[in-house]
């Protein structure tokens, strides 16, 4: 019996030895959102799969974008939203969509005052971020003919909490639990989920290169069979998978607490449900939806060539 | 048993009635006391009514008339039935009390 | 099992010592009931106060730091001509204010032509203390979305930013104060900030604290702790962060920090973890909130010493007092159980028991008044009833020592002889005896004799026992019957001073001659052959001394029947008072000729007598005697 374990752990640790390091990169510093991650990771889902997985998130100092990091191949798998990765595909990037992860948009609008439906937001003040999400505004905007008066932010929710907005735009699993937890209570009345006025863009997604994807096909296909497995462990084990991704915050120097990640998490899995099935299936996004983003996108100017399903989904 | 006395001056009447047995004869001596150790002269018994009289009750007689001869008085037995007549006769006592 | 036996003084201490723990138990109840709420009271008050002069402080400080950069600005608007002034303006600020770590002046966006970002800064280096000035703004600093650009770009109001924890820095919260410097028209020219560490403040917090248990919570507009310095545990925490994990069910909790975050003053009561707790809050003018939370058992932590002091006191002041009642009650009841053990000797007879002195004079003297009463009578009985029985003793005693003399004087074995036959027999009354026969036979002579002493007991019994002797001396030597006789009146008479006396007959027959010479002292007359003898009475032996008795004698036949008896016999009464009598006796001894033995005849006699007295008691000694001539 020794012997028999004394041979496996030889079998494993050279696969641990001969396995390439593969850099994957999520789309924002640690939290809750990455927990699936963290799990397969803590887990040795990855491992298993004889993949040697470094996490790498991106720092607030860099100057590089992640989407630079992984088209110069310092990251393999980059975790994105759906937008960017058909902008990116758009403008020439030829990368690819290998897993969807949320199957429905978290976008939300949180306002001082009571919302009915989406033309309340017209003439609004609404912060929104700096980076990235122009093209949803300009989406929302014309789709449903309003006039917005965006302002730019960076922080999330102090301009919210200052009252120097009538609303802001927020993220259901992130931002929005932010303000809950500044200011302890939100009118359900005074939110507005943007996925129940017909906007059914998914969000986060892992992408890698179309080079990459050819070469390592196989790599790929293990690291999303484990990905998957860290998920589902993570739903079954909440406070496991919070107990690692508080971890992962300490160590990267991220002032949280428990709270935040736990309702993140619960919020995050609840957005990983295929509103089809009814099922965290990770679903790839379907093509119909992804035609109705990219003539949006073509429509409100912000890609000028046609990015078809088959180049971005696998 | 019964005993009367009657006292004036030095002259003293006692007058018993019932039966002076060996039982009663014992209070006879004691009602008797006072006049054995009295100072009367003349003691008159009236044996009217006494219906019986034992040896012992005879020592009684005999011991009152020792003490009343010693004081110089005199005793005497009247009114005796027949029959204790005939005791008091038989025994001799005749010979020494007084007896009417 | 037995249940254990308590004294009356040790029930009616316990019943003491009962209700006065009651009283106390109360008296502390109302005592430490209301010097809580005085305390809480006053302990609510205190912190109140506290939080007052608190937030006085620290206002104060920053309002000096507002107006030092207000100041800042109406320079800036004096001399916005010259940007290169602007350097100095920052510098000089933060030399006029010691808790201004950094200054910056942030124009707006190409407020001079040219300059997108234009923002000359000055700092405190952390490492040198000099004060350090550049142009901060740039492409990757582009200030205009800063919080502390932005919100009061946006809002044209002065204000404090959320702290942020400087970690490359102080490792501190800095806070920054936005004044926005607008021209005539109201467009902003620029926001003048000064940073702060808000070190000074938490370190002020720190030193506030009422109880040793105590926190103070320093929380920003956004909920977060400010002052994690001596809770690191806070850190990262809003105050809603911390709530998500207090029940619902807290109610209490979720109603203050609503209050408290709406900015109202207040204080509010609130249970946790079986502690009760107040918190006095209040928010600061920039909008942060301060609150002070002080727990009950710290507050009342004094009072609950007093309190156990109070209850030791009290607790051994119970048992003073219940040693005192003990005490107390055993004294006064102490007669009593003397009382009571004195009555138990009694009991068990010892009659000379004292009993205890009774010093009060109450029911107690009273009961034992009683006792003695009943001592005495108790004793006073027993005496004469010892007496009494004593004598009786005695008397029965003497009685049956005389019985026991009288029935060895008599011979009880009887002669055969050819010429007379004889049997006597003696048949005692119930307490009396004073009978006696004798015989003696002195060659042809048959000395016989029958006596009746007078009296009874002892006294009879030593005239028998003179009687006897003097019979058998006498008898020994052949004298005739009136010399014994007469020495036995001597005997008797000599001292005689009780009246002593015995009646008696003596016969003497010569079995020769067959004559019979008697004396009779005052005894019954014989009968010989149904007849009486002719006898002269004398005089009973005892009476009179050197009496002359006379001598008597009879010639007698063969078949001559002699019977000799005493009083006994004629006076045996039946139950009506009737008495034998002589007539009876002498028609009875005319009918012996059947009879064969001398004891037969004195048996029938006996029988004869016992038939007519049926059941009437024998007052007197019976003795028969019967001779015969042969």
């Amino acid at each position: 019996m020794k012997k028999i374990i004394v041979l496996l752990v030889a079998v494993l640790m050279s696969i641990g030895a001969n396995a390439e390091k593969i850099i994957f990169m999520p789309q924002w510093t640690p939290q809750a959102q990455f927990a699936g991650f963290y799990v397969a990771k803590e887990m040795g889902f990855y491992e298993k799969e004889g993949l040697d997985i470094e996490i790498k998130h991106i720092s607030s100092g860099s100057s590089k974008s992640a989407l630079t990091e992984l088209t110069e191949g310092k990251v393999h798998i980059l975790g994105q939203q759906l937008i960017p990765t058909i902008k990116a595909r758009s403008k020439g990037i030829k990368l690819l969509n290998i897993l969807q992860i949320t199957q429905r948009s978290g976008l939300m609008c949180v306002s001082h005052t009571p919302l009915s439906g989406i033309e309340e937001l017209n003439n609004m003040k609404i912060g929104n971020w700096k980076a990235n999400s122009s093209e949803f505004c300009d989406i929302i905007e014309s789709y449903k003919h309003l006039n917005i008066n965006w302002v730019t932010m960076l922080n999330g929710i102090s301009l919210y909490i200052h009252k120097v907005v009538d609303a802001t735009l927020c993220f259901s699993y992130n931002e929005y639990i932010s303000l809950l937890l500044a200011v302890g209570d939100i009118p359900k009345e005074n939110i507005l989920y943007f996925y129940d006025y017909g906007y059914k863009c998914p969000e986060d997604g892992l992408i890698v290169m179309e080079a990459y994807y050819n070469k390592n096909k196989d790599v790929i296909d293990r690291f999303v069979k484990a990905t998957k497995r860290g998920w589902n462990y993570a739903r079954t084990h909440r406070h496991y998978a919070v107990d690692v991704s508080m971890k992962y915050c300490k160590e990267n120097h991220i002032i949280t607490n428990r709270a935040k990640q736990e309702m993140m998490l619960d919020e995050y899995l609840a957005l990983q449900i295929n509103p089809m099935t009814g099922e965290a299936d990770f679903a790839p996004v379907d093509e119909m939806t992804f035609n109705d983003i990219v003539n949006a996108l073509l429509m409100t100017n912000h890609i000028t060539v046609k990015t078809t399903y088959k180049e971005v989904v696998r | 048993m019964e005993f009367i006395t009657v006292k004036k001056d030095s002259n003293i009447l006692i007058t018993i009635s019932g039966r002076l047995d060996t039982s009663s004869s014992d209070e006879f001596l004691r009602e008797m006391t006072p006049v054995l150790e009295g100072d009367e002269k003349s003691v008159e018994i009236d044996c009217t009514n006494l219906e019986y009289v034992s040896s012992q009750g005879l020592r009684i007689f005999l011991m009152l008339q020792k003490k009343v001869v010693a004081r110089q008085g005199q005793m005497t037995l009247v009114n005796l039935r027949p029959y204790i007549k005939e005791v008091f006769h038989i025994t001799g006592f005749t010979k020494i009390i007084n007896i009417i | 099992m037995k249940p254990i036996q308590k004294s009356f003084s040790t029930r009616l201490s316990l019943n003491i010592l009962l209700a006065t723990s009651l009283l106390f138990i109360v008296a502390i109840g109302i005592a430490s009931i209301s010097s809580h709420m005085l305390i809480s009271k006053e302990a609510e008050l205190s912190a109140s106060h506290l939080l007052d002069a608190t937030i006085n402080e620290i206002e104060l400080s920053m309002r000096e730091i507002e107006t030092e950069v207000k100041g800042t600005a109406w320079m800036v608007d004096e001399k916005k001509n010259d940007p290169q002034a602007m350097y100095a303006l920052t510098a000089e600020a933060i030399k006029r204010n010691s808790k201004i770590e950094g200054c910056a002046i942030a124009f707006s966006a190409n407020y001079y032509d040219g300059h997108y970002y234009f923002s000359p800064y000055s700092y405190r280096d952390s490492s040198t203390g000099e004060i350090k000035t550049k142009q901060l703004g740039n492409e990757s600093w582009d200030y205009f979305y800063m919080d502390w650009y932005q919100i009061p770009a946006l809002s044209g109001k002065d204000g404090w930013c959320e702290p942020y924890f400087d970690e490359g820095g102080g490792k501190f919260y800095m806070s920054t104060y936005s004044y926005p410097l607008k021209d005539k028209n109201g467009k902003l020219i620029a926001i003048i900030t000064a940073d702060v560490s808000i070190r000074w403040i938490t370190e002020l917090l720190e030193t506030i604290k009422p109880y040793e248990t105590s926190k103070v919570y320093l929380i920003s507009r956004s909920g977060s702790y400010i002052n994690t310095e001596s809770d690191s545990s806070l850190f990262g925490e809003t105050i809603y962060s911390k709530l998500h994990y207090i029940e619902d069910s807290d109610n209490d909790i979720h109603t203050l920090v609503s209050k408290m975050m709406s900015g109202e003053k207040g204080m509010d009561k609130f249970s946790r973890k079986n502690q009760m707790s107040f918190s006095v809050f209040g928010p600061l003018a920039n909008g942060w909130i301060l609150s002070i939370l002080c727990d009950y058992k710290s507050v009342l932590a004094n009072t609950s010493k007093m309190q156990s002091i109070l209850i030791i006191v009290g607790i051994i002041g119970l048992l003073l007092i219940f040693a005192l009642c003990y005490g107390i009650v055993k004294k006064n009841t102490s007669p009593l159980a003397a009382l009571s053990s004195s009555a138990l000797r009694i009991a068990k007879g010892d009659f000379d028991t004292t009993l205890p002195e009774i010093e009060s004079d109450d029911e107690i003297q009273q009961l034992k008044n009683s006792f003695d009463y009943m001592q005495r009578s108790l004793k006073e009985y027993i005496a004469s009833l010892k007496k009494s029985t004593a004598t009786n003793e005695r008397f029965e005693n003497e009685l049956s020592v005389a019985s026991k003399i009288q029935m060895s004087m008599l011979q009880k074995v009887f002669p055969q002889h050819d010429k007379f036959d004889l049997y006597a027999l003696l048949k005692p009354a119930k307490e009396v005896g004073g009978d006696y026969y004798d015989f003696f036979l002195k060659g042809n002579l048959l000395y016989f004799t029958i006596g009746d002493a007078a009296g009874k007991g002892i006294p009879a019994a030593i005239v028998m026992a003179i009687t006897k002797s003097i019979f058998h001396f006498v008898a020994g030597m052949g004298l005739s019957p009136e010399d014994m006789v007469k020495k036995i009146n001597n005997s008797i008479s000599e001292g005689n001073d009780n009246g002593m006396f015995v009646t008696m007959f003596v016969g003497c027959l010569n079995l020769d001659t067959m004559e019979l010479t008697y004396c009779n002292a005052g005894h019954n007359p014989i009968i010989i052959n149904g007849n009486f003898l002719d006898e002269k009475p004398n005089i009973a032996c005892g009476l009179i001394p050197d009496f002359d008795y006379k001598i008597q004698s009879i010639q007698l036949q063969k078949n001559s029947q002699l019977i000799i008896y005493t009083d006994g016999v004629n006076e045996a009464e039946c139950q009506d008072g009737k008495q034998f009598g002589n007539d009876r006796l002498v028609e009875w001894t005319k009918q012996t000729g059947a009879l064969n033995s001398q004891q037969d005849i004195c048996m029938n006699l006996l029988y004869a007598i016992q038939t007519f007295t049926q059941e009437n008691e024998q007052n007197d000694d019976i003795t028969i005697m019967a001779i015969k001539i042969k």
